[in-house]
């Protein structure tokens, strides 16, 4: 009994040993990212406490005077308050829903996909959009919704004979961004999930088809469990960044046209609108740090949320 | 062995960072020990006053241990020749000042971003104050102020500019920096197309007002169906202005109208002369005579009109007339309240040279040797001295391509006057442009900057609503009927009442005490 | 039995028609716009201006092409330096990357999720502009040097390690690694034997969107270099069409005729062109490590 007990104290004191081995191997593994994450994020983070001063250039970030809460005051001033919430939550709930939907269906559509050739030319094909600029996608934009010279007024409606005046008419526009926005990104995120559905266990197919399952089958109980995982992440990452808006989107495709801000103004356009002239950095980094702290709040919860159900995949 | 190699690549990359900063600190403290020792060298016998006929009367300092100043300009065209001009700008410098200069240029799309960033050290002593209201650099803290300064300076510096033109760039009675030779006013003109003007017959001088350029327009628009009557300045801007002064920045929020001659402030949506401007502009749209896109346009009325897209557009940068134009005045001369402070030339607060930037102010403001070298470039390499005065680009050359652009941005320099002007601008153009600034109507409350910080937030508020209206409105592409009263309600939801509260405040005393 | 195997071949090639259907018009939706571009950039510019883009050019014009090819130096120069800084920043990351992703991916690593929230706490929250300005100009030295281009907020992102440990979780089985220790192996030696020959594609992904990164980049640019020497073919670009607007509208000189015939609107076009070109060059080359990895038999039991 002794001996057995010697032995099996010996086991697991050899697996520690080695567990410990493992551990420290991984830990020095982690050693320059953590040096650089804290040299270029969490040093500067310390600015933020720029939120709470009034910063004078000539005193310098630490003489600088506080103030309290006072730089967060102008995001809640005025009604439109209310406006820019609301604009940048419902955008980026929308692109974080439908630009995922989209991201994913075409990673599968690609990858069941036979001929290599169609494949890679097709990927190829819907990458362009990303690396092309906002402020030109605005020009492309423009030559589509121009009142005179656009496409859409000269061939379609014309045909209708009715002529809009697109940049005007706030209307339209949350579908036209939205429209936009997942022209240009959806090719370049399918490339994270297609990367995924790539290394999917192809023994996990053969089962299937053994089982008796049919491509519907096979992608409901295969590609897409194997994405889980992805997309869980991706979802959060969107979330916690759900009150940052891309400037491009909502400052350059609009054209900067005043009468379209009800449906196009978001914190970081109204942000930047007032505060150009004004050159407040305090303000500025109020914004920031308001924003983060939602998204954070956000994230927090999602995660909590994400981990009830499914413990491994939350992120953290 | 495989493994070995991988564990080395990877103390390989740690390394090259590591070493990559340590490369950067190491030039860098190189330069700011010898900084040090030039600081020692100039400090004793230097009471930092007249320095400019002092020059050689205190003690000789060695070009090694003299001060570097950084001296940051604001450029449109190539300076990529920059180095060259330095060099023959330091041997000047410093035998006549005991300074040295580096000359950086900064182009008008990274301007108001890099100037910031360089701002919060001491990477720069002078600039070019551009973009940003000078109230809003002093109320940062980023400017040093002057007024010692300027008091104990050389007679020449005081006579280069007037009283007022010195009371224009003080912010709340302290002076932050100095003005430069520009045209201070404003005339508006409609600028029409050459050739048609000449087919139609205009006469530039009965189009003064905008009755008669309605009148016009119908007129080309019957005669020309395919153009379009009228086009916007530039982009959405219909006009950079009209007939009311910003008093202090062209957010507009609270104006004197009537070109300055009030001194009651008002919410410009609520004064005749904009309600009178608005409601041409949306009948001209509603006829079709003004592009309907107004609102997204791109290009500049100049563009629009060469290409023979548009007939005209109103303009301000009216000084020189652009090929193919004919110009019609509608609104005279007149100089905003804060024309002065609009581009000046000011000194780091952070800087660490505070007497020797002053030295470069002399410098650059009296000197004419200095002022040439710096606006026109090298002689025989950038430009050629004609007989009667001017100069031209050397042979080869147009503004787009010499590797020095200055000449053509006499503007954005400190003292143009000493500099030599252009064959196109003609012999006496700097005389004409002083006489120019120094005949237009001047407004009442010239020299008055508006101190923002008690009423930020409403700023920033109005500033998003006027965005939303301003433009439209301007171009007409929105009723001024139903919209004005929709902005004023809003403006008023954002404060603006406050706002003008107190600029009217400050205006008061500040022309009480005039 | 036959006609099953008829009906499921038959069904397949239904299938892919579709997909193929779909998938093209997708494509078509993306290029489209971009072909828009290229033939407005060779259009001659008052047409341009009087009708806008179209798809076949109504007066053929090299003139944009022949005014950036006036600047070849300096584009070159970019190009030179936009290649350095991506593939010396691409390397360095994911090396970066890989390195800290692993360890995050082990399960029994203890302290796991709060490595975790350290590094994804560096996505939510920034000191902003000025704060790492300061300390990278003053403490680090980098202003006017290539490191600037390399090393800030592009040198690791957090969201790439999250990605790249999502990967490892969700592709890597723990029996494997389990195995390879069992064989006595060290965890850097299961890192680059085991683990990431099987990353294959996302690797892949992981540099092609760094590299990405590191090409479209202009801010690091922008806010850290004023010697035009230095500059990435990004700042380049958005320099000349910046000097290009301004020439065009500044009316101070008077009879400038060379000044009205630069085709400023083509010239952006032609700007766009050359900069998304070359990816499309090199994007085919990522695509080949596209494939399925391999299979990942004898794991059994």
């Amino acid at each position: 009994m002794a001996k057995n007990k010697s032995l099996e104290a010996g086991k697991t004191k050899k697996k520690n040993k080695s567990l410990n081995k493992c551990t420290f191997a991984l830990y020095t593994m982690m050693i320059p990212g953590v040096l650089y994450l804290l040299i270029n994020n969490y040093i500067p983070m310390a600015g933020l406490l720029i939120a709470f001063k009034k910063f004078d250039y000539s005193r310098g970030f630490f003489k600088s005077g506080w103030v309290g809460l006072k730089n967060f005051q102008y995001l809640f001033q005025t009604k439109d308050a209310m406006i820019i919430t609301r604009n940048t939550l419902l955008y980026n709930g929308t692109f974080i829903l439908l630009g995922t939907l989209l991201a994913v269906t075409v990673a599968i559509m690609l990858n069941e996909l036979r001929s290599m050739k169609a494949k890679k030319i097709f990927q190829t094909f819907i990458l362009v959009p990303y690396l092309i600029s906002m402020v030109v996608v605005s020009y492309i934009v423009y030559a589509f919704l121009s009142q005179d010279n656009g496409f859409i007024n000269n061939t379609i409606l014309s045909g209708l004979g009715i002529r809009i005046n697109w940049y005007i008419e706030p209307k339209y526009w949350p579908f036209i961004l939205t429209i936009v926005y997942l022209w240009k990104t959806f090719g370049y995120n399918s490339i994270i999930y297609f990367a995924t559905v790539i290394g999917i266990d192809t023994t996990l197919y053969e089962a299937a088809v053994v089982d008796g399952a049919n491509k519907w089958k096979q992608i409901w109980h295969v590609t897409l469990p194997g994405l889980k995982s992805t997309i869980i992440t991706m979802v959060l990452l969107g979330v916690g960044r759900i009150f940052y808006s891309d400037f491009g989107l909502f400052y350059q495709v609009p054209m900067n046209s005043g009468p379209l801000s009800n449906a196009t103004s978001t914190i970081d356009t109204y942000v930047y609108k007032g505060l150009t002239i004004l050159n407040d950095v305090g303000r500025a980094s109020a914004a920031g740090f308001y924003q983060s702290l939602v998204g954070f709040a956000l994230v927090l919860t999602a995660n909590m949320i994400v981990r009830k159900i499914d413990n491994e995949n939350a992120l953290f | 062995m495989s493994k070995i190699l991988k564990k080395l690549s990877v103390m390989m990359l740690c390394i090259t960072m590591i070493v990559i900063s340590v490369i950067g600190c190491g030039s860098n403290a190189g330069s700011t020990e010898s900084e040090v020792k030039a600081n020692e060298g100039t400090n004793s016998g230097n009471d930092g006053a007249d320095t400019q006929e002092g020059a050689g009367d205190t003690e000789k300092i060695d070009v090694k241990d003299m001060v570097t100043l950084n001296f940051t300009l604001f450029s449109i065209y190539d300076f990529s020749d920059a180095a060259a001009v330095q060099e023959k700008l330091n041997e000047i410098l410093a035998e006549k000042y005991q300074i040295q200069v580096k000359l950086t240029f900064i182009n008008s799309g990274s301007w108001t971003q890099q100037t910031n960033l360089m701002l919060t050290s001491d990477e720069v002593d002078v600039l070019t104050l551009f973009k940003t209201p000078l109230s809003t650099y002093v109320s940062n803290g980023q400017l040093l102020p002057l007024d010692d300064y300027y008091e104990n300076a050389s007679d020449a510096f005081k006579s280069v500019w007037s009283e007022d033109e010195i009371n224009g760039t003080r912010v709340n009675g302290s002076l932050y920096s100095i003005t430069n030779l520009r045209n201070f006013a404003n005339t508006y003109d409609v600028m029409m197309s050459k050739e048609i003007a000449e087919e139609m017959k205009i006469d530039p001088a009965g189009i003064n007002s905008l009755e008669a350029l309605d009148e016009l327009l119908y007129k080309v628009k019957e005669a020309y169906p395919d153009l379009y009557a009228m086009v916007p300045q530039t982009g959405a801007k219909m006009s950079g202005g009209w007939t009311w002064d910003g008093l202090g920045d062209q957010s507009y929020i609270g104006v004197l109208a009537d070109c300055g001659q009030t001194d009651k402030v008002e919410n410009l949506l609520a004064t005749d002369d904009f309600k009178d401007y608005c409601a041409y502009t949306h009948k001209w749209y509603q006829d079709g005579l003004i592009m309907a896109d107004a609102l997204s346009n791109t290009e500049t009325g100049y563009q629009l009109v060469k290409n023979g897209k548009a007939f005209c557009y109103l303009s301000n940068n009216s000084n020189v007339v652009p090929a193919g134009i004919t110009m019609a005045n509608v609104i005279p001369a007149w100089t905003e309240s804060n024309s002065y402070a609009s581009i000046s030339y000011g000194i780091n607060a952070a800087t660490k040279h505070p007497d020797e930037s002053w030295k470069l102010m002399e410098a650059i403001y009296t000197d004419a040797e200095v002022a040439t070298l710096l606006i026109d470039g090298i002689e025989g390499i950038h430009y050629v001295l004609n007989e009667d005065g001017t100069i031209s680009y050397t042979e080869g050359y147009d503004v787009s391509t010499i590797p020095y652009g200055g000449a053509d941005q006499y503007w954005s320099f400190p003292n143009a006057a000493l500099s030599l002007p252009l064959q196109a601008n003609g012999a006496d153009f700097f005389e004409e442009l002083t006489a120019f600034n120094q005949n237009s109507s001047i407004s009442i409350a010239s020299g008055f900057s508006f101190d923002s910080t008690s009423v930020t937030d409403e700023y920033s508020a109005c500033i998003n609503v006027m965005d939303k209206y301003y433009n439209a409105l301007m171009c007409g592409t929105i009723d001024p009927e139903t919209s004005i009263p929709m902005a004023i309600s809003e403006l008023e939801d954002a404060g603006i009442s406050k706002i003008i509260e107190a600029k009217q405040e400050q205006l008061n005393a500040f022309l009480a005490g005039k | 039995m036959k006609e099953e195997r008829n009906t499921m071949v038959a069904n397949h090639k239904a299938g892919q028609i579709i997909l193929n259907i779909v998938l093209a018009f997708m494509a078509f939706c993306c290029v489209m716009p971009f072909v828009l571009l290229v033939t407005s950039s060779f259009t001659d510019e008052k047409v341009l201006m009087r009708n806008g883009y179209a798809f076949l050019p109504a007066k053929f014009s090299l003139e944009s092409y022949l005014y950036l090819f006036r600047q070849g130096a300096r584009i070159l120069n970019g190009y030179k330096i936009t290649i350095m800084v991506t593939v010396i920043g691409t390397i360095c990351n994911i090396f970066m990357t890989t390195l800290f992703a692993y360890p995050l991916s082990r399960k029994e690593l203890p302290g796991r999720y709060q490595m975790s929230f350290f590094v994804f706490f560096t996505m939510l929250f920034n000191g902003g502009l000025v704060p790492s300005y300061m300390m990278w100009t003053q403490f680090f030295h980098i202003k006017n040097t290539l490191a600037a281009l390399i090393i800030p907020s592009l040198m690791m992102n957090a969201f790439y390690i999250i990605m790249m440990r999502s990967y490892f979780t969700a592709n890597i089985p723990d029996a494997l690694v389990e195995a390879a220790r069992i064989d006595g192996a060290g965890e850097y030696r299961i890192l680059f034997r085991v683990v990431l020959p099987l990353s294959k594609p996302m690797v892949s992904t992981l540099g092609l969107m760094v590299g990405l990164g590191y090409w479209n980049d202009w801010q690091n640019g922008l806010y850290y270099l004023t010697d035009t020497s230095l500059f990435s073919i990004q700042n380049i670009l958005n320099r000349m069409i910046a000097d290009v607007q301004f020439i065009t509208t500044s009316s101070g000189s008077v009879g400038n005729m060379s000044t009205s015939s630069i085709p400023s609107v083509g010239i952006r076009m032609a700007i766009a062109v050359i900069g998304v070109l070359p990816i499309l060059c090199i994007y085919p080359l990522f695509q080949k490590s596209f494939v399925k990895g391999i299979v990942v038999g004898g794991v059994k039991g």
